[in-house]
């Protein structure tokens, strides 16, 4: 089964610390360092949430994952890193959360698991009637 | 990078042991932990059902070479080599030949890393590793290997980089695949099992005090510092006009610090210990709050202490009390010392090894 949540971090150690946490907490993760490997683990995998370590990033690796993040709508991104660098990013986007530093591994695995408990685009206050819809769409009323 | 799983290791007690003069390495097969000091060379192997570890004198003595001293060398079986006109005398024997002419031996490390003003040093650790290992019974076997972290302040003596570098490079011409290791980090896989290896491992040895915060066994921060047991011994000595051998003597036989000093080398013993820990505090505090490398610990985390330095009676009370003088960013639950601080670093080797190796 491919794993649900991915991190990117070219950041060694916190990268390491993120997925041992995440590990503990049960959720299965995949570590990625380079960016074109991330892209090809968001396109095959279609994580329900991206862990974004912007410590040691290009700004060119950050742009290249958000845009390809803007195709997910399943996907929420989690970033991490200098909190007047993330949070510009999150204001701009929706279905994104800033976790500034000092990294946090608890908040980023509590974070994780409420992610991957109500993933984004699914409207769970209404639930889907098809009869209803079909009903609207035929204009039946 | 995956979070480095230690292995299981027994539970008995480790057996130790000084290396006899004349007596060969035994080949075991198996992971190899080494702890390449400034004043011991130590390695661990695990027996099943103990850890075995074995420690050397990292030093050397040399005489004129001579068919008579060729002869007795021999016929004592006393580890040495030659080169140019001399013979290169390691381990204990040196201490006894030194002893014998009157004088000390000389030590091929210094302040943690190899000596640039020793020419033969790397040739003299590589004897005296070769009393305590021999080639590996399987190619390739996985010897872990302690390294200092990089010195903060003063630029180091020699370069890290290099030792490490030779090291690994000698050690993979035996047959082995080499590990390095932070020494600090060392510690805390010896010692921190319990903690889920979240904490502060210390080792206090002759050259070098090495620091390291580990969170959940990743080595979020290492540094050294150069002064440690040698530093002390060379001012108080410098201080009373004693001769530092006779310093390292008393402080390893006598040295109380939970008691108030009497005379003057007691005194000031107490006065370059306080140093040490004062000076190693300050730069804990220093690299802690400069570093943005710190992840959030919500629990206080221990302090575990290893190292000859830190074996004095009194010592723990001591470095705990100069602790409540300082502000750190994180909140220390405890400090301990080591169960064997002599042979930690090796056994935090082997555990790492054991690791690499499965």
């Amino acid at each position: 089964m491919p794993p649900q949540v991915v991190i990117f971090s070219p950041d060694k150690l916190r990268g390491g610390i993120t997925k041992e946490v995440l590990r503990r907490a049960g959720i299965e993760t995949l570590l990625i360092s380079k960016v074109a490997k991330a892209k090809g683990a968001l396109v095959a995998d279609s994580p329900q949430a991206l862990v974004l370590d912007t410590m040691g990033c290009l700004p060119e690796e950050i742009n290249i994952l958000l845009e390809h993040c803007r195709t997910l709508k399943q996907t929420t991104v989690i970033l991490l890193g200098r909190s007047s660098l993330i949070e510009a990013i999150a204001a701009d986007r929706g279905n994104t959360i800033p976790l500034s530093d000092p990294l946090d591994p608890e908040l980023v695995a509590e974070k994780v698991k409420t992610a991957m408990a109500s993933p984004p685009g699914l409207n769970t206050e209404e639930p889907q009637d098809l009869q209803a819809d079909l009903i609207e769409f035929l204009r039946l009323e | 990078m995956a979070a480095p799983i230690p292995a299981e290791i027994p539970s008995p007690p480790l057996k130790t042991s000084e290396k006899e003069i004349g007596a060969t390495p035994e080949i075991t097969p198996g992971p190899v932990g080494l702890d390449i000091g400034t004043s011991h060379i130590v390695s661990a192997q695990n027996r099943g059902s103990h850890i075995q570890t074995v420690n050397q004198l990292n030093a050397f003595f040399t005489v004129p070479r001579s068919k008579f001293a060729a002869n007795l060398l021999k016929q004592k079986e006393i580890m040495h080599f030659d080169k140019d006109t001399l013979f290169y005398i390691v381990g204990y024997a040196a201490d006894s030949f030194a002893n014998m002419f009157n004088t000390v031996t000389k030590r091929p490390i210094k302040e943690g890393i190899l000596s640039p003003s020793e020419k033969e040093g790397l040739a003299v650790v590589k004897a005296v590793v070769n009393t305590l290992i021999q080639k590996p019974k399987n190619f390739g076997e996985v010897l872990c290997f302690g390294v200092p972290g990089e010195p903060v302040g003063a630029p180091a003596v020699g370069s890290v980089v290099y030792h490490e570098s030779v090291i690994k490079m000698f050690l993979t011409r035996m047959g082995y695949t080499p590990v390095s290791l932070n020494e600090g980090m060392a510690i805390v896989l010896a010692e921190l099992a319990n903690d889920d290896y979240t904490g502060i491992g210390i080792s206090m040895g002759g050259g070098m005090c090495n620091v390291c915060l580990s969170y959940l066994s990743f080595p979020v921060i290492t540094f050294s510092i150069q002064r440690a047991g040698d530093y002390i011994d060379q001012m108080v000595g410098i201080s009373v006009a004693e001769p530092s051998t006779k310093i390292k003597g008393i402080k390893e036989a006598e040295l109380d610090l939970s008691r108030a000093p009497q005379g003057a080398i007691h005194t000031a013993l107490h006065i370059f210990y306080d140093d040490l820990i004062n000076f190693l505090l300050n730069n804990l505090q220093r690299v802690l709050a400069a570093t943005d490398k710190l992840p959030k610990i919500t629990k206080p985390i221990p302090i575990v202490i290893s190292g000859g330095t830190a074996m004095p009676k009194g010592f723990q009370g001591k470095f705990a009390t100069a602790l409540t003088q300082i502000t750190l960013p994180i909140e220390i639950s405890e400090v301990r010392l080591a169960s064997d601080p002599l042979n930690t670093t090796a056994k935090g080797a082997l555990i790492m090894a054991m690791t690499e190796a499965a």
